[in-house]
């Protein structure tokens, strides 16, 4: 029988009164998985570290309207990739995801933990990773490293449910095929 | 086997070091400037000096050069007025009295007028009143068609027309 080791609950309360424990706590639970996501979808080291220090800071200056506590990471997220849109629209145009029909997608969708790497794929996984389109990536990324579920990964991206379906089902698709082209 | 998680926060293991360097003392003092500033905003109160503060801070001090220049163009404009000694005096409510020979000539152009739509005097023209009920319609005065064609035609001719609103 699998152990579920459940996480402690997040001291967003204690953070928003301004305890310095409160917010090493939140910064050792999200300052890496925040920096994997936002440096594979803008793919600079220092860009992604101002992202980084830049969402912290929002997130302490705004954390009063935050209402509930426990959407903390995705309202996080949702912030640094805010941050990201930003950039680009500064930079080049975002990528455009072709975004399959509500009605193709099946509810079949492996969860995260289903999709397991051998050690001389990983190379491979992440090449692979880095040749999706942006807005399919960063529904991947938000799926694999955070497990979201999908209606958080739609508020952190600003899109409808059903295209948070289908981004998931092509960047899947995607990527097992390139995984199997370079094994071949 | 490894999950896609644990390989992607593997990758990027080696940042940890810089990713320290976002102070958690620096947010905790973010976080409570931020408390502090949503404590006060519901107290501020609308006094009269807070307002008149505000309206000096914000239309006024950025300002102040060219209210400044503003002031001293009026100043030179009341001094240059001043010095003239020309204070314009205030016309006479009554207006002045038509002159004597221009009332004469009007006189006579009455009566040519009268002649020439063949009655002693011009009829006035009467107000435009909104239409009653028939019933309480009173008939005009001697021949109704007779005066009602009169009417007409002086409407039709705007320069008798002109002349009788004149007079």
């Amino acid at each position: 029988m699998p152990v579920v080791i459940e996480e402690p609950p997040l001291p967003v309360r204690e953070a928003r009164a301004g305890e310095p424990e409160a917010w090493e706590a939140l910064l050792a639970r999200y300052r890496l998985p925040l920096y994997a996501y936002v440096f594979e979808l803008v793919r600079h080291e220092q860009t992604a570290l101002d992202i980084v220090q830049e969402s912290f800071i929002a997130a302490a200056r705004h954390i009063q309207g935050l209402r509930q506590d426990e959407k903390f990471g995705s309202w996080l997220f949702n912030i640094a990739h805010q941050r990201c849109l930003q950039r680009w629209r500064r930079q080049r145009p975002v990528e455009v995801a072709v975004d399959l029909l509500d009605e193709d997608l099946r509810d079949l969708e492996p969860g995260p933990e289903e999709l397991l790497i051998r050690k001389e794929q990983e190379e491979d996984f992440m090449r692979a990773l880095g040749q999706l389109t942006v807005p399919h990536r960063a529904a991947l990324l938000l799926h694999l490293v955070e497990e979201f579920p999908l209606e958080e990964i739609a508020r952190i991206t600003g899109t409808r449910l059903g295209t948070v379906k289908s981004r998931l089902h092509y960047a899947r698709q995607a990527l097992r095929e390139l995984l199997e082209e370079n094994e071949a | 086997m490894k999950t896609p998680r644990e390989i992607i926060l593997e990758r990027h293991q080696s940042a940890e070091a810089k990713l320290k360097a976002i102070r958690a003392e620096e947010l905790a003092a973010c976080a409570r400037s931020a408390a502090a500033e949503t404590r006060f905003e519901p107290q501020a109160t609308l006094s009269l000096g807070a307002i008149a503060g505000q309206i000096w801070q914000e239309i006024f001090w950025p300002w102040r050069r060219v209210w400044a220049g503003v002031v001293a163009a009026w100043v030179i404009i009341l001094g240059l007025g001043i010095a003239a000694g020309d204070t314009p005096r205030r016309a006479s409510a009554r207006p002045p009295r038509p002159n004597p020979e221009v009332l004469a000539v009007l006189h006579q152009q009455e009566q040519l007028l009268s002649q020439l739509l063949g009655t002693e005097r011009p009829p006035r023209i009467a107000h435009p009143r909104a239409p009653g009920p028939r019933s309480g319609a009173e008939p005009l005065p001697g021949n109704p068609r007779e005066a009602s064609r009169q009417e007409i035609a002086l409407c039709e001719n705007p320069v008798a027309a002109a002349w009788i609103t004149t007079i």
